[in-house]
């Protein structure tokens, strides 16, 4: 199986790899693993003032289109309000990626991280978390 | 013991000794004859392989029908594959959780957090180790990944352990005639849901420590 020349892209030229201090009353992580293949990654968003996503880092041990997917994940998130950021499904994540079906699990699983990183900083900041649905 | 299986074995031949195309819903236990257990006796099962490899080879078709040699060859690759999983004791365990509970990416996505804290570690160790220029430091981060190594090990003997152990008791179940019991097959699956994230930081390690050598 070939990967696409944006997995391809984004595994060579990963953006936003990193960490952010998880104590941060403004930093929300998510971290979360695919127990079918043992990938694990790390996703970090940074919120400003004015609600808006500053900064989003992340960490994945995994194959390509894991790594490709959380990137692309951290490139949409920076500008984002944490509702529009809510929005991201892993599906867009697919389409942007051209990931076959047998890698689709690697997009659910960076929807997922975006999604706990979401509701870690709501929790820290006394919002109301938003439960998650059951996914494809 | 073979007062469970009162029904007529599964037989990959019909009564006039011609290959049938065999059902999707045959599992490999029915498929090779052997119980449907964690623990089986592998030279049993080797010896039925080979007696069904024997008869089932498409060498033996050569000079047969297109219809009975493409049901060779499926007999052959479906006999293989289930002599593969079940040879392997790790294998033969998932596959028959998976048969009695479904897939396990079924599973909780969200493992607990102190193993992926020490996941995470381990693996941004590894890789600074690989990008380590400064000699004093990379002997550090070496001590560190040798730690890691043994923590991990450490962790996949419990496992194998506790697997065995599960496996007994899944075993003795069954053989009272009852079903497999769900607290059992709950812990060997939250087992199995961990056992790839354990496999791959061990393989990182061993990746970095072996690359500088």
């Amino acid at each position: 199986m070939a990967y696409s020349d944006k997995v391809v892209d984004h595994y060579n030229n990963p953006r936003n790899v990193g960490s952010l201090d998880k104590a941060d009353q403004t930093v929300g992580t998510g971290i979360v693993g695919a127990p079918e293949c043992g990938d694990v990654m790390k996703l970090q968003i940074k919120v400003d003032d004015g609600g808006l996503i500053e900064d989003a880092k992340f960490k994945t041990f995994g194959c390509g289109s894991a790594i490709a997917s959380s990137s692309l994940a951290t490139e949409w998130l920076k500008g984002k309000t944490v509702d529009e950021a809510e929005e991201i499904k892993n599906t867009q994540i697919v389409e942007e990626l051209n990931l076959p079906p047998v890698k689709i699990h690697c997009s659910v699983l960076a929807e997922d991280a975006i999604k706990t990183a979401l509701n870690d900083f709501r929790e820290k900041n006394g919002m109301p978390v938003v439960e998650r649905k059951g996914h494809h | 013991m073979s007062e469970a299986t009162k029904e007529k074995p599964f037989s990959v031949f019909n009564e006039d000794g011609e290959i049938e195309a065999i059902p999707a819903e045959v599992d490999h236990f029915v498929l090779l004859g052997v119980g449907r257990k964690c623990d089986l006796d592998t030279e049993a099962l080797e010896t039925k392989f080979y007696e069904l490899n024997r008869k089932l080879h498409p060498d033996f078709f050569m000079d047969a029908p297109v219809a009975v040699r493409i049901r060779s060859l499926d007999a052959t690759a479906r006999i293989n594959e289930a002599y593969q999983t079940l040879k392997d004791p790790i294998a033969r365990v998932i596959y028959l959780v998976q048969l009695e509970s479904g897939k396990l990416e079924e599973n909780e996505r969200t493992p607990p957090p102190e193993l992926f804290e020490e996941i995470f570690e381990a693996q941004e160790a590894a890789e600074e180790f690989q990008c380590c220029v400064d000699e004093e430091e990379a002997e550090n981060l070496r001590e560190r990944l040798n730690a890691a190594m043994g923590c991990f090990s450490a962790l996949r003997d419990g496992q194998h352990t506790a697997l065995d152990k599960l496996g007994a008791a899944w075993d003795e179940a069954m053989e009272k005639n009852e079903s497999a019991p769900p607290e059992v097959v709950r812990k060997m699956r939250s087992i199995l849901g961990q056992r790839n994230y354990i496999e791959n930081t061990l393989t990182s390690l061993k990746r970095a420590l072996e690359e500088s050598e």
